[in-house]
């Protein structure tokens, strides 16, 4: 499991971290992080957007954990680029099958258990298994409860659990 | 079995993020956020910030009174400086599409019968883009609840609309609006005793909150006063069959507000577009250029985004046109990805949709005329 798990979060900033700084410093993690909400295709633009609007906004000098709000964010952009347009959109086209996501490491059943994944227990499972942190982390992470945290991962094993078994 | 589940989840995990882009630069415009932080810190200053806002707002507001017929709207705030800090509810819309494990496969020939349809004749200048083609998603039924209920109502004659949706949603109850780092001025208010938020876009502007029981409504509207939209909302009523909703004086209703599940059922699509010749070779043509032709089985009006509206007639059935971006609609998209987060002026784009016999119908494209043409010319083809 340890190979999973290189990418632990990085120790909390200087007080005087400069917000280019701090950027510097997450910007891989959250582009990686949007990459696994919305595809490559898309990943930059979420990145840049949740980045710009969190530093104009006036409350930001005061965050205390300025690594989870970005994160936040990029998940609250992720969620509002499948939103309201974008919902009745996809349902549009939905005979537009081009993929988002390649995943050409997974076998093919679990990549397909993967595709159907929600945003959100995508993020949660990005978290737990990619960035290693705890659902309380999580929760802070993507401004939801605990619980839900766990709900999105338990529904995403069950899930994958269920594929697994189709596949028996 | 827990352990293969945590491999499998890490490599998911893993995939995931593997192809990951370069990171993107942090916008040389830092400076400038800052510098607008500052500003709206200091009072001399606030007030010019705001003044620009005005002035930019004010611009597409008055822009609005050139387009004839269609809007009516002379009382909405003006919107407020995009670096105000804003409240927000926290809002998850994503979870109705994502609850049931949906598969496709191509249609069958019975099926795609139901649903090809393409014009007879194309607007001039356009060509085939992606050519037909019909498709069958599977929706197997599903525990969790999978549903919504529409209600929109339009006024004919100046434009308005309002349209409610009741999603099922899977939200906790809120008791307070939650702070956002979604940047659109955002204003929390109060709805039938629960905090919403409401979003100006211009002429536009949508109020939407979760329910007791975790579900979401939200209301947009074009055309109405915030008194009218507060209103409205407030009349909202969801019985478990469907919505009903109080709207304005002189509103039609046009979509029945029924629930519909979205989950144990096969919904057969068709989808076509079309292109300027100029840019059709492209594998993405330039936004706001393509007609997109979207016809399914899910019998609903499929109204999203709102702005002016008429209601033409399409061989015999009303139909619904939106245009939903373009100068002079005072309709206003909030840009944030390479500056600091402000209004813009909508592209130009309209949709059209009706139902026919159980048919979905819908067209995107760039301005009401071309999509009302192509509409009027859809000929069957199955």
């Amino acid at each position: 499991m340890s190979e999973l798990r290189e990418h632990p979060a990085p120790a909390p900033p200087a007080e005087s971290e400069t917000d280019a700084a701090l950027y510097a410093r997450v910007a891989p993690e959250l582009t990686r992080f949007a990459t696994a909400l919305v595809g490559r295709a898309d990943a930059a633009d979420v990145v840049s957007t949740a980045v710009m609007k969190s530093l104009s906004t006036p409350a930001w000098p005061e965050v205390v954990n300025k690594r989870a709000y970005l994160f936040r964010a990029v998940f609250n952009e992720s969620k509002r680029l499948h939103g309201r347009s974008a919902r009745r959109r996809e349902r549009e086209r939905a005979t537009d099958t081009r993929p988002h996501w390649d995943l050409p490491n997974l076998r093919p059943d679990v990549r397909a258990a993967a595709l159907r994944l929600s945003t959100q227990q995508r993020a949660v499972i990005t978290l737990t298994y990619w960035a290693d942190l705890s659902p309380a982390a999580i929760a802070e992470h993507l401004g939801i409860s605990e619980g839900s945290v766990r709900r999105h991962l338990a529904r995403a094993r069950e899930q994958l659990r269920r594929t697994l078994h189709d596949d028996d | 079995m827990t352990t293969d589940l945590d491999r499998e989840l890490g490599e998911i995990a893993a995939a995931l993020v593997a192809d990951a882009p370069p990171s993107p630069p942090l916008p040389p415009v830092s400076a400038l956020v800052a510098e607008n932080r500052r500003a709206l810190a200091s009072p001399s200053r606030r007030t010019g910030a705001r003044w620009l806002a005005v002035t930019c707002v004010a611009t597409a507001v008055a822009a609005v009174a050139v387009l004839p017929q269609l809007s009516t709207r002379t009382d909405h705030p003006i919107p407020r400086a995009a670096m105000v800090d804003v409240p927000a509810a926290y809002i998850d819309r994503s979870a109705a599409n994502a609850c049931a494990q949906v598969s496709a496969r191509a249609a069958t020939v019975a099926e795609a019968s139901t649903v090809s349809f393409l014009p007879a004749d194309l607007p001039s200048g356009f060509i085939t883009h992606e050519p037909g083609r019909a498709g069958t998603q599977h929706r197997p039924a599903v525990s969790s609840e999978c549903w919504d209920a529409d209600a929109t109502y339009v006024a004919p004659t100046s434009g308005a609309i309002v349209s409610v949706t009741v999603a099922s949603q899977d939200n906790a109850p809120q008791t307070a609006c939650e702070r956002s780092t979604v940047a659109p001025p955002v204003r929390c208010v109060t709805i039938q005793g629960r905090p919403a938020a409401l979003i100006d876009e211009g002429t536009r502007s949508i109020v939407s909150w979760p329910t007791a029981d975790g579900q979401l409504v939200s209301v947009s509207a074009y055309g109405l006063s915030d008194a009218e939209l507060t209103a409205t909302a407030n009349s909202v009523r969801f019985d478990g069959d469907g919505v009903t909703v109080q709207a304005p004086p002189g509103m039609v209703q046009v979509e029945d507000g029924a629930l519909r599940r979205s989950d144990s059922r096969d919904v057969v699509y068709f989808a076509a577009s079309f292109a300027p010749t100029s840019v059709a070779d492209m594998d993405e043509p330039p936004a706001g250029t393509v007609i997109h032709l979207s016809i399914s089985t899910w019998d609903d009006l499929s109204i999203n985004d709102v702005g002016p509206t008429q209601l033409v007639d399409v061989n015999g059935t009303t139909a619904v046109v939106v245009i939903t971006g373009g100068p002079g609609t005072g309709l206003v998209r909030w840009i944030g990805g390479s500056g600091p987060v402000s209004a813009g002026v909508a592209p130009p784009s309209a949709y059209i949709t009706w139902r026919v016999n159980g048919v979905s119908f819908r067209i995107d494209g760039p301005d009401a005329e071309t999509i009302v043409d192509v509409a009027r010319a859809l000929q069957p083809t199955g």
